[in-house]
């Protein structure tokens, strides 16, 4: 029925008056009042430098930020490092899916199983990631090895709760109905409750990646050889203060290319949640 | 499995589907909380070939025994069955239409519908010539690739209407069906309903709030008494068929109205006595009811 | 109408037409749709979904403009496309999935509009409602919260706490949806009761037939989109109205009447909304 936001009279699909539609969206008032948020925000920057504003002096203008990136993106070093960091988190991610998904599933599908394991589940869960770093450079034999496994736990929590909530969170009457048409156990895991629990197992996957990030790059600062972490680190030591920025600006980048990432293989895993 | 009506040539789709239940009851028993007695040594027929509607308060044990007939539930004490055979898990002899849809949103249309086909192990051509039919009959077959998340609410209830019927159920359980459609979509859904069970006289049993509705719809209209759910009167609702919306705006049909109002605030003020939030409502009614407010001056 | 007494609140609807126009894609909400309503008159608003009911209540609450066309109110410009009144008390609106204040009881939220605007102080606020909830038997009830009450009664709250701002026009957007059987007859019932006792003008919107013959002086029905006015059909039975006037044969005519001219709107916006969805 019409009840959606349906339209009545569409303007025609002229190659004009899509391009009208076009620029009406690129010089909308909301474009136009992000850009000047963006422009007010860099003009205090530099004011806040110009004018010695106390314990903010310190910070390096704004075109020596831009002049360090400019100069740092054409180094191959500077790429080591983000390949270094995106390689860590993506090992640790992986394994804590791998591990979390299943493991989430059949605590949500079977009661006596979670009765066996959650509670234990629930001593551990608590604990911040970040405190795990002495133990775990103790305990695995690199460092390389510890930091994989630190952003596994960042990942790993997250995804267990959310695929055992997305199985129990499956509305009966589906279960029933299945049941009605025949479904036999197998059909009803496949068909019904792994992707009746996706959307949450996505929600997961994306909470988790930007609990990786957080956990990596204070690993990488404590711990690591290279990594955007370890770098920005190095240059406060080498008090290259402008890189510092620089750093903190690509570990931001990193991160959200990530989660766009997640949400994009959510999109692709999860076809029916788009609408129209 | 499901039967087919073509194959013994005799039979119609009209003379199965009787379903029998015996001194059902069903008590639900919380730890900490007083036991709930939803139904209480009940017995009742859904006639086959006919359109039997249930009415009655919130919390009457409607949707339970929706529940007991599809095998969802097992009655505490008493048996249900169908066509003679006693009823023990869910089969596809006996579809429900649920009250928010249960089509699966992670499946088009034309998987949903030939959900039971491809689990029963149905040949894939056998089952898209099934579909093909059943989608057209419906009005669904240029939406067969959509998902239900991008259909409206009259289409997902048309979706799941042939995702049950393609089985060729002996007996459809419709819950509260049309709940949260819009009025429009509602009426014509109706209109739908009428039209289909006209042309195949399948057994019916359907459970509704809303009394225009279950008037227009039934042959049989069964009102339940609060808990303890029994049923507390059938009325037959001799209204020719075919029936067009029109047949609403009859003496008639309003008549048979006004005494199922009659029979239904009984029972809600029943619920009232039991402390129902809901029965409230029926204050103002027995205060006023029959003389409603005085002119002012 | 029911009442000879002078009374405020007429409406005056002249070739009110709105398109919306979000990111260049125009909708044609309503087109050129006239019609009056008399001071005190019980008008009831039909029509299919989304066909553009709610847009006008928008306009003479105040919420939106049009976009063609003027409404009037006593005489007095409230909406053209240059000229848009702002929501205000002597316009209020009861919308279809309640708006009480949880975290207030039955008489805070009722006596909340009279004190904020301090028309009334809070004695005579508490004083008032405590007569209007008397009058439809709702005592007992001003110290309990929302939560507490069944929906059915937190509508009838929500309605008085319109009323005792004593405005010139309600405006209610199928305030019942979603009630059942016996509590939507409890509701009209309750209605009829206010509106004799302190008659006003209703603007009320609503898919229920019955309830639109048996509530209204008028039912105005209104074209799937965009909404042109299709017919308006005068009820011309007696008041106060009891449930037993749905067997006679005069509703069962203007039922028919009206019945037929919605359902013809309803068949058109189906096949538009089909096409549109293809």
């Amino acid at each position: 029925m019409s009840n959606s936001t349906s339209i009545a009279m569409r303007p025609a699909k002229t190659p004009s008056g899509q391009l009208n539609i076009l620029c009406k969206k690129l010089f909308s008032m909301k474009n136009l009042r992000g850009l000047i948020s963006c422009v007010v925000f860099v003009a205090l920057w530099q004011m806040v430098i110009v004018f010695d504003i106390p314990y903010l002096k310190n910070l390096p203008f704004p075109h020596d930020v831009a002049a360090n990136a400019a100069s740092s993106a054409v180094t191959l070093e500077y790429w080591m490092h983000w390949a270094l960091s995106l390689f860590r988190i993506f090992v640790g991610f992986i394994i804590a899916q791998l591990l979390g998904v299943p493991l989430g599933l059949a605590m949500g599908i079977s009661k006596t199983f979670k009765e066996f394991s959650f509670p234990a589940f629930e001593i551990l869960r608590p604990i911040p990631p970040i405190a795990w770093i002495p133990l775990a450079i103790l305990f695995w034999p690199t460092r390389e090895l510890s930091i994989y496994f630190l952003v596994f736990i960042g990942a790993f929590y997250i995804q267990v709760i959310n695929s055992m909530q997305g199985v129990q969170n499956i509305s009966v009457n589906l279960k029933w109905a299945a049941f009605s048409l025949g479904a036999k156990p197998k059909d009803i895991f496949w068909r019904i409750l792994l992707p009746g629990s996706l959307p949450s197992i996505i929600t997961g996957m994306t909470v988790g990646m930007g609990v990786a990030w957080n956990v990596l790059i204070a690993a990488e600062m404590i711990a690591a050889k290279g990594g955007l972490g370890r770098t920005t680190w190095e240059s406060y030591t080498n008090h290259n203060i402008p890189f510092i920025v620089v750093g903190m600006v690509s570990i931001g980048l990193a991160g959200s290319l990530c989660s766009v990432l997640v949400r994009w293989v959510g999109k692709k895993a999860m076809p029916w949640t788009k609408k129209f | 499995m499901s039967h087919s009506p073509s194959a013994g040539g005799k039979h119609s789709v009209g003379d199965f589907g009787e379903a029998r239940l015996e001194g059902v009851s069903m008590i639900y028993e919380q730890e900490g909380e007083e036991k709930l007695v939803a139904l209480e040594g009940l017995d009742f027929t859904v006639e086959k070939g006919k359109v039997t509607v249930l009415m009655g308060p919130t919390g009457c044990g409607k949707t339970v025994l929706i529940n007991l007939i599809a095998g969802y539930e097992q009655p505490t004490t008493g048996r249900v069955f169908l066509d003679g055979k006693p009823v023990q898990e869910p089969g596809c002899d006996r579809l429900v239409v649920f009250q928010e849809s249960a089509l699966f949103p992670w499946m088009t249309v034309h998987s949903n519908v030939t959900f039971g086909c491809q689990v029963q192990g149905m040949a894939e051509r056998e089952i898209n010539e099934k579909a093909k039919a059943i989608l057209k009959k419906v009005g669904l077959y240029e939406f067969q690739d959509k998902y239900p998340s991008q259909l409206s609410g009259g289409m997902q209830r048309r979706a799941e209407l042939a995702r049950a019927l393609i089985n060729d159920p002996k007996i459809m359980l419709m819950d509260e069906p049309f709940r949260g459609l819009d009025a429009m979509t509602r009426q014509l859904m109706q209109e739908f309903f009428v039209q289909l069970y006209e042309e195949e006289g399948r057994t019916n049993l359907f459970v509704t709030h809303e009394i225009d509705e279950a008037i227009f719809l039934a042959d049989r209209l069964a009102i339940m008494t609060f808990q303890p759910g029994k049923i507390k009167a059938i009325l037959e609702v001799d209204l020719p068929r075919p029936r067009q919306f029109k047949v609403m705006a009859t003496p008639e049909f309003m008549k048979i109205r006004s005494h199922a109002l009659d029979l239904l605030y009984e029972e809600s003020s029943k619920a009232l006595a039991a402390g129902q939030k809901s029965a409230f409502d029926l204050v103002g009614a027995l205060a006023s009811s029959k003389d409603s407010c005085q002119v002012p001056q | 109408m029911a009442n000879a007494k002078q009374l405020p609140g007429a409406i005056s609807v002249r070739h009110v037409s709105k398109v919306y126009d979000p990111e260049g894609v125009n909708v044609e909400a309503m087109r050129d749709c006239t019609f009056d309503i008399a001071p005190g008159e019980f008008t009831i608003i039909v029509g299919p979904s989304g066909c553009g009911k709610t847009t006008l209540l928008n306009a003479v609450a105040g919420f939106d403009n049009i976009t063609a066309g003027e409404i009037y109110l006593d005489g007095e410009l409230i909406s053209s496309p240059k000229h848009q009144i702002k929501p205000d008390v002597d316009r209020m609106v009861v919308f279809q999935n309640g708006a009480l204040f949880p975290w207030k009881t039955v008489m805070e939220n009722i006596t909340y509009g009279p004190i904020v605007q301090g028309s009334l102080n809070k004695a005579q606020a508490q004083a008032k409602a405590r007569q209007m909830l008397e009058m439809v038997c709702l005592n007992g009830m001003e110290d309990k919260y929302p939560e507490e009450l069944s929906s059915g009664v937190q509508r009838r709250v929500e309605i008085l706490r319109a009323l005792i701002n004593e405005p010139r026009v309600v405006m209610l957007d199928e305030p019942f949806r979603g009630l059942d059987a016996v509590a939507k007859t409890v509701m009209h019932e309750f209605l009829m009761q206010l509106f004799c006792n302190s008659p006003r003008t209703m603007f009320f919107i609503t898919h229920d037939l019955d309830e639109a013959i048996f509530l209204g002086h008028k039912v105005v029905i209104m074209t799937t989109r965009p909404a042109q006015i299709k017919k308006i059909v005068n009820v011309d039975l007696p008041w106060p109205r009891q449930h037993s006037v749905m067997n006679t044969k005069e509703y069962i005519d203007l039922k028919s009447e009206v019945m037929d001219a919605v359902h013809e709107e309803a068949i058109k916006a189906f096949e538009a909304g089909e096409r549109e969805m293809a």
